[in-house]
């Protein structure tokens, strides 16, 4: 077992040759807390770990940009709960990661810092927004990294890198310190090289946080209660699943599928009928919500005024959202995406009543080329069909790679009831095993 | 890109959407949690000044007496 020092060292020798522009920022101290680390007698369950994190939650003393020219000198003067979290248990931060420009995007294109390169599918775009918590996982710049998922932002470039990460219960990770996107759909989540690596992650971030409103009190000591036998789990497929996927990753995801079948589970049909109603019920709920988090940067107290320096996405979404606002007395978007909210959050939870899991693709479709850059916004949207279901219930869902089409990886996605994270980690564990 | 033409574009995305749900007689779902902590206990308040000292830094613009130079909002004549 190396020690801190050495761990830290090694990957930091790593980042200083990667191509992958898959961080932002260093933190030139991170020798300095790895020592400290190994001088203490008793260690905490990250000891000397390597943690990159995504560029916006907040780590003190390092710049949480967004990867936006709006934020580009703003450095945080205190650390995010799962910082204080991650710090307690040993975990040393090594620097902030790209991403795509305040989490608008699905792609890794959109940073002001430069694009993210997949080191899984050389070309192709890694996935987004969390694409260099992503990529430094692939590239091995790292041990363990933080995401966050608004609509798939962990699990969408987990799966283009062929890495595990995971997305949350609402509510079960601390928010404080996160920088919004949406603020009724934003989830902090670990993403890792194996399923043992998220599941210890998630075990030190999760639990209640006093300083929030929509905290839960959950913990129940997921990489120490791992288990990959899951015999006599129900699995649910969903029928509508393949309709909106790509037919070589349906190919692909069925064959997990059966490897799950064979390691004792049982497979159920069950059914979504109002699946493609997520996407517009979750963007016209985004940008409603992105546009009121956006009125903090007016450029009078920190960083420059959004308007006036960002990306196209993220003025689009502000557009969008500033016009929602002012119409909104008739209750013709934003009302109108809360109810449908409700109907799918119902599906989805009907879907999961007499099944453990929900096991499926991730994304519908291949990462596109980097360069290749898609220029209607509603067919980058759709990258994320998929995936916004979880977050509009609210619901955990984790991803694994299932396997490759066209040397591209692609991610089977487990979905669990609230608060399920466990049985979800379990079949992602009995799947490791049985891709081995 | 001009601004006006992302404004149209952004109309076009909001119209397709919006067009793509119909309609629906459902009560609202702000959040999906249950219970929302606003009778939460109260801590013990504490000052960082490591954070105000951060913050200051953060300003755009500091006066020499360490005051905030806040720009005058565009609506004040």
């Amino acid at each position: 077992m190396p020690s801190a020092v050495e761990n830290v060292s090694k990957y930091l020798e790593r980042i200083e040759k990667d191509k992958t522009n898959s961080f932002i920022e260093i933190n030139k101290d991170a020798i300095r807390d790895a020592k400290a680390v190994d001088k203490k007698p008793k260690k905490g369950k990250l000891a000397g770990l390597a943690i990159a994190i995504k560029s916006n939650i907040n780590v003190r003393g390092l710049h949480a940009t967004c990867a936006s020219k709006t934020l580009e000198s703003y450095v945080a003067g205190y650390d995010a709960t799962v910082i204080e979290r991650i710090k307690r248990e040993d975990g040393v931060i090594i620097g902030m990661t790209n991403m795509d420009e305040f989490a608008c995007g699905s792609s890794g294109e959109t940073s002001a810092f430069g694009h993210t390169e997949n080191p899984a599918a050389k070309g192709r775009i890694p996935g987004g927004s969390s694409s260099g918590s992503a990529t430094s996982i692939a590239a091995n710049l790292c041990d363990i990294s933080l995401g966050s998922d608004t609509g798939g932002s962990i699990r969408n470039p987990a799966s283009h890198c062929g890495v595990v990460g995971f997305k949350p219960t609402y509510g079960l990770v601390p928010r404080y310190g996160l920088i919004d996107l949406a603020m009724s759909l934003d989830q902090i989540g670990p993403f890792a090289r194996d399923v043992k690596g998220a599941a210890t992650m998630l075990e030190v971030i999760s639990g209640f946080n006093v300083k929030e409103g929509t905290t839960l009190k959950a913990n129940n000591g997921y990489a120490k209660n791992l288990n990959p036998d899951i015999s006599g789990y129900k699995i649910g497929v969903v029928e509508e699943f393949e309709r909106l996927t790509d037919h070589k990753i349906t190919k692909e995801i069925d064959k997990s599928i059966k490897k799950l079948e064979n390691k004792g589970a049982e497979i159920v049909e069950v059914s979504l009928p109002n699946l493609e109603a997520g996407l517009p019920t979750y963007y016209l709920t985004v940008f409603v919500e992105f546009f009121s988090a956006t009125r903090k940067f007016d450029g009078r107290r920190y960083g420059k005024k959004i308007e006036d320096v960002c990306g196209r996405e993220v003025l689009r979404r502000i557009l969008l959202g500033k016009y929602i606002s002012q119409k909104e007395f008739t209750g013709k978007y934003y009302k109108k995406a809360l109810q449908f909210r409700s109907l799918i959050k119902a599906e989805v939870l009907e879907a999961l009543k007499d099944v453990d899991v929900i096991a499926g693709p991730t994304v519908p479709k291949l990462p596109h080329k980097l360069g290749g850059e898609i220029k209607d916004p509603l067919v980058m949207y759709a990258y994320d069909v998929l995936t916004v279901p979880a977050n509009l219930a609210g619901i955990p869902a984790g991803v694994i790679k299932a396997g490759e089409v066209e040397g591209v990886p692609v991610g089977l996605q487990i979905q669990g009831k609230p608060l399920g994270e466990q049985k979800i980690l379990n079949v992602m564990q009995a799947f490791e095993g049985a891709a081995k | 890109m001009s601004e006006e033409d992302i404004q149209k574009e952004a109309e076009k995305v909001l119209r397709e959407l919006s067009e793509a749900l119909g309609d629906i007689d459902m009560p609202e779902t702000y959040y999906v949690v249950d219970e929302i902590n606003v009778t939460r206990k109260s801590i013990k308040p504490t000052i960082d000044k490591r954070f105000i000292k951060q913050a200051k830094k953060n300003a755009p613009k500091m006066d020499e007496d360490g005051s905030f130079v806040m720009e005058i909002g565009g609506w004040v004549e």
